[in-house]
């Protein structure tokens, strides 16, 4: 089986500053990292991997982007290959996706693409969707865990609010997997040397058979950036034509009514027997019997 | 220009995410004032019934999209179910949660129409007479971005759930209510969901938790709040806590509710050795039916509760803790079974 990889190389969030009066971020401040869901796609990739299995990483960046494919191979990975066009300064995820679908067009389809969910950058999360389009491949999303069964894989999606959902599909498909899915094995220094010395192969868009033109899409005919702003939820102010001490109270209480319930005491048993008895009428609990 | 917007609506478990009600409210918005209308398009089987939900959060006209293969997600069936109901729809905006389902399909029909997609929005908008603005979070929410198109541009904005928060519904709202019932072979979908698994209570965040035991420094101890912990997992609940009780370190910081923490809305909340003070009390206003245990009758908690026990949490816990697995032991055997027990074992069992 041939699995592919895709990797970014992206600022750490942690190194990103946006001026707050401008918005403007300073590039030089940024520390490069390998986008963490990318990082467990990968170390997903060769825990799958059998002996007769191949693992190819790739990225869509500039010379910079070699790093993260150096260390893709120090930790085992067996080709690699960076897509750009010189002269470009950034990519849409629109672009990204159809660079990555045509590479792996043009050089040889892979059983299966693993890739991160959503990067740490641009965040779009529409990278593998978009893939998936490009090659008429299925595609999953926000994927936990996953196993193969046969032509098929099964997996554990992540939803909204703790829930998860179970599922399938077939083979070849993107999948796109979350950071915690795994955590990327450590390279051994020999690893790593020798990686450090290896050719990075490298396409234009010419090699992919492409022109600039197709990477033309749709854009926004502005653009800005500004520091994070959370926009206001509704919280709860005091009626302001209530007496003072009234806006006091409701204050101290949050605004909160108090309710008219029933407040009960007794001996211990008594009291849980309450509670039971209080928790089976709401339909929390079965009733005994 | 009247903008006609369109929100697709996602269910899980017979439920609308409230993500799809955040959606409606944006969508409202963008209309207010212009004379626009809101239509929300609802995939699924059996759903009929949650049109009148969207209608009083502010749908005028619901599409229930109708099939068996809708039952379930699968990207596949999506795009086919739904790809030609919005070609016939012809919206002039997109609204759609932020969600893993969304981004598995959402994409695809954005690279087929060259329709700009903007996702994990914070806000979209009209501006004027029909500019399309989306403000987005990026860098893992260390930067915001403003988006702005030419006027009457079509453009989809996928929005980050809980950040707009879903406004009271407006009770007896109407909207134009019609089906669609797409042909549809679930043999050419190659990715289906076989199940949804609910959330474990143990791990679930307490903003999400349907059920919290909550714990306050009248619980003493960290010993007495593992004791909590296993009468949370009994009742199926996740556990929290008052500030005071986490900074004793008896809860990790992520587990505290009120001002400084978590803000709750769980359907069931029981808080033991908790006083009421204002900081927690604003942190649990959404809990649909509350218990409080406290050894002081005059406890501000026991006024906001539901049922309130003046006792001692330490002598109540123990024996409540018994009673309930007694209970979930005697209804996990069927009664058929339980008929055929021996006398004696059921005297045993029922003490
Ligand atoms: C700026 C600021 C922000 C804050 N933010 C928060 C916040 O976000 N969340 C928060 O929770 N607090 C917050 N606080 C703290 C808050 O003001 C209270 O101090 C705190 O909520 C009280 O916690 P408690 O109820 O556990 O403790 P206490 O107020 O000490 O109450 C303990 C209760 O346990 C009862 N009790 C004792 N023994 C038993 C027993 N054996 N059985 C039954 N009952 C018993 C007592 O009668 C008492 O009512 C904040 C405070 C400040 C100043």
């Amino acid at each position: 089986m041939h699995i592919a990889v895709c990797l970014s190389r992206l600022p750490d969030p942690n190194t990103v500053e946006v001026d707050p009066l401008t918005g403007a971020v300073d590039a030089s401040r940024m520390l490069y990292i390998l986008n963490p869901a990318d990082a467990a796609a990968l170390e997903r990739a060769l825990q799958l991997r059998a002996p007769e299995d191949r693992v190819t990483a790739l990225t869509v960046g500039p010379a910079e982007a070699d790093s993260i494919l150096r260390d893709a191979l120090a930790v085992g990975a067996d080709d690699v290959l960076r897509v750009w066009e010189e002269g470009r300064t950034s990519t849409r995820p629109a672009v990204t996706a159809l660079l990555l679908a045509t590479a792996l067009r043009t050089t040889e389809l892979p059983d299966m693409l693993l890739c991160g969910t959503r990067s740490l950058a641009t965040g779009s999360g529409k990278v593998p969707a978009l893939i998936a389009e490009y090659l008429d491949w299925p595609v999953v999303t926000d994927i936990v865990d996953f196993t193969l069964q046969g032509s098929m894989v099964r997996f554990l999606r992540r939803l909204a609010k703790g829930a998860r959902s179970e599922g399938e599909v077939m083979l070849p498909a993107v999948l796109a997997v979350e950071a915690g899915a795994a955590a990327l094995r450590y390279a051994g220094l020999p690893d790593l040397m020798k990686a450090k010395r290896a050719a990075i192969p490298v396409q234009d868009l010419s090699e992919l058979g492409l022109s600039p033109v197709d990477l033309n899409f749709p854009a926004p005919t502005a653009q800005a950036t500004m520091p994070p702003y959370r926009r206001p939820r509704e919280i709860f102010v005091p009626e302001a034509s209530l007496p003072p001490h009234e806006r006091v109270l409701q204050v101290m209480s949050a605004g909160i009514a108090q309710k008219s319930g029933r407040i009960v005491s007794g001996s211990p048993e008594q009291a849980a027997d309450q509670i039971i008895a209080f928790l089976a009428d709401r339909g929390f609990v079965d009733r005994a019997g | 220009m009247a903008p006609h917007v369109l929100v697709i609506a996602e269910v899980e478990q017979d439920r609308l995410m409230p993500a799809t009600l955040e959606c409606l409210a944006e969508a409202r918005d963008m209309v207010s004032g212009r004379d626009g209308t809101v239509q929300v398009v609802l995939p699924g089987f059996g759903v009929t019934a949650l049109a009148e939900t969207l209608a009083e959060h502010g749908a005028d006209r619901v599409t229930v999209v109708e099939h068996a293969a809708l039952e379930r997600f699968s990207a596949d069936g999506w795009l086919q179910a739904l790809e030609p109901v919005l070609r016939d729809v012809r919206p002039a905006l997109i609204l759609a949660p932020d969600s893993g389902y969304g981004r598995a399909w959402l994409p695809r029909l954005s690279a087929r129409w060259r329709m700009p997609l903007v996702t994990n929005c914070s806000r979209a908008k009209v501006i004027e007479d029909g500019y399309p603005e989306a403000y987005r979070f990026s860098h893992d929410g260390r930067l915001h971005e403003r988006l702005i198109w030419a006027r009457g541009v079509r453009v989809g904005f996928m929005m980050a759930p809980d950040v707009r928060g879903v406004p009271a519904p407006k009770r007896g709202r109407q909207a134009v209510i019609e089906m669609v019932r797409p042909m549809l072979d679930p043999a050419t979908f190659r990715d289906r969901t076989l199940r949804t698994l609910p959330p474990d209570p143990r791990t679930v965040d307490l903003v999400d938790a349907e059920r919290i035991v909550s714990g306050g420094l009248g619980v003493g101890s960290a010993d007495g709040m593992n004791l909590l912990r296993t009468l949370a997992e009994t009742l199926g609940a996740t556990l929290g806590g008052t500030r005071v009780a986490a900074d004793r370190g008896w809860l990790p910081s992520d587990r505290f509710i009120g001002t400084t923490g978590k803000i709750v809305a769980p359907k069931l909340y029981i808080a033991f050795g908790v006083s009421g003070a204002g900081q927690h009390l604003a942190g649990i206003g959404g809990s649909q039916v509350v218990i409080a245990v406290n050894t002081d009758g005059t406890a501000p908690m026991l006024k906001m509760a539901d049922l309130g026990v003046v006792g001692d949490l330490h002598a109540i816990v123990p024996i409540l803790l018994k009673k309930l697995e007694a209970l979930a032991q005697g209804s996990a055997a069927p009664a058929a079974l339980a008929d055929a027990v021996p006398e004696r074992e059921l005297a045993v069992a029922g003490r």
